[in-house]
């Protein structure tokens, strides 16, 4: 790996935004952004919950964070697996198509107001 | 009986016409590599012996040769990570462009698939800083609404 400035600049900022996760609940301190898509339509997305999530998943609720946001949870060793594989352009594109419906079909299904789909609204 | 030099440059041989065949076999020596014939001084490219010629593959344009299939990125891990962090469809974009590199690179249309690859590399930045961008909005504007309110209040008190 070549040390470059932006790739300093990105480990800077994501250890940055990781210890303000750490350090910081976002269900009960907004310093973190909002997500616009709910602000603008008051509709979860498929990555609301997600910050929560990790809090919780960092100080080692589990179980906490698959409440706030069990598919941000799930794709995690999913997006781990493909950073150590590296070239991602060799997958099966079935699999990516797969990925997308699973992510799209999340976002509408935790909009449902009724049991058991409300589960998966943070 | 002939001399061969390898891809490594070194000479070797004296090696038999069917130890040499046994080479181009096994893809030790092509039509490129220089051979020189017992009791001959000139070294030739292995493709100009009619001895081998039967033997030796078509030649292939050189750089074509140990090249595998194109590499086209698909950017899906980070179009993966600025959905869920960014929290905004952009990113969603990002990830049926990645889906797109794929399908077309498995169909072998290779100019599909570099565009499919640009565009996926453009939306992964669109999702990336406009989650940034808010990030760093954000507390501006929270100070802000702060100050704001604070003011306000000192206003009403009098």
């Amino acid at each position: 790996m070549v040390i470059r400035p932006w790739r300093i600049g990105g480990a800077l900022l994501f250890g940055a935004v990781a210890a303000a996760v750490f350090a910081f609940d976002p269900a009960r301190v907004n310093i973190f952004p909002p997500c616009i898509f709910h602000r603008v339509t008051g509709l979860w997305c498929p990555g609301c919950g997600a910050t929560r999530a990790m809090h919780q998943l960092v100080h080692g609720n589990l179980a906490a964070a698959f409440h706030f946001n069990p598919l941000a949870i799930s794709i995690l060793p999913v997006a781990a697996y493909l950073v150590v594989r590296g070239d991602t352009s060799t997958l099966k594109p079935v699999w990516i198509w797969v990925l997308l419906v699973v992510i799209v079909a999340f976002g509408i299904l935790r909009n449902i107001p009724a049991y058991p789909f409300t589960l998966l609204a943070p | 009986m002939f001399k061969i030099i390898g891809a490594d440059g070194r000479q070797y041989g004296p090696v038999s016409a069917d130890q040499l065949r046994q080479w181009i076999a096994q893809g030790r020596a092509n039509a490129q590599s220089l051979v020189q014939a017992e009791g001959s001084a000139e070294w030739k490219p292995l493709g100009q012996y009619p001895e081998f010629a039967a033997s030796t593959p078509p030649p292939l344009a050189p750089a074509a040769t140990f090249q595998g299939p194109p590499h086209i990125p698909n950017y899906l891990a980070p179009a993966i990570l600025s959905t869920i962090c960014c929290c905004l469809p952009f990113g969603i974009v990002a990830i049926v462009f990645a889906a797109q590199v794929n399908t077309k690179l498995q169909a072998g249309d290779t100019r599909g698939a570099m565009e499919a690859s640009q565009k996926a590399r453009g939306w992964c930045w669109a999702a990336f800083l406009s989650g940034l961008v808010l990030t760093i909005l954000w507390p501006v504007f929270l100070m802000l609404h702060h100050f704001t309110l604070h003011h306000l209040r000192i206003y009403r008190s009098w």
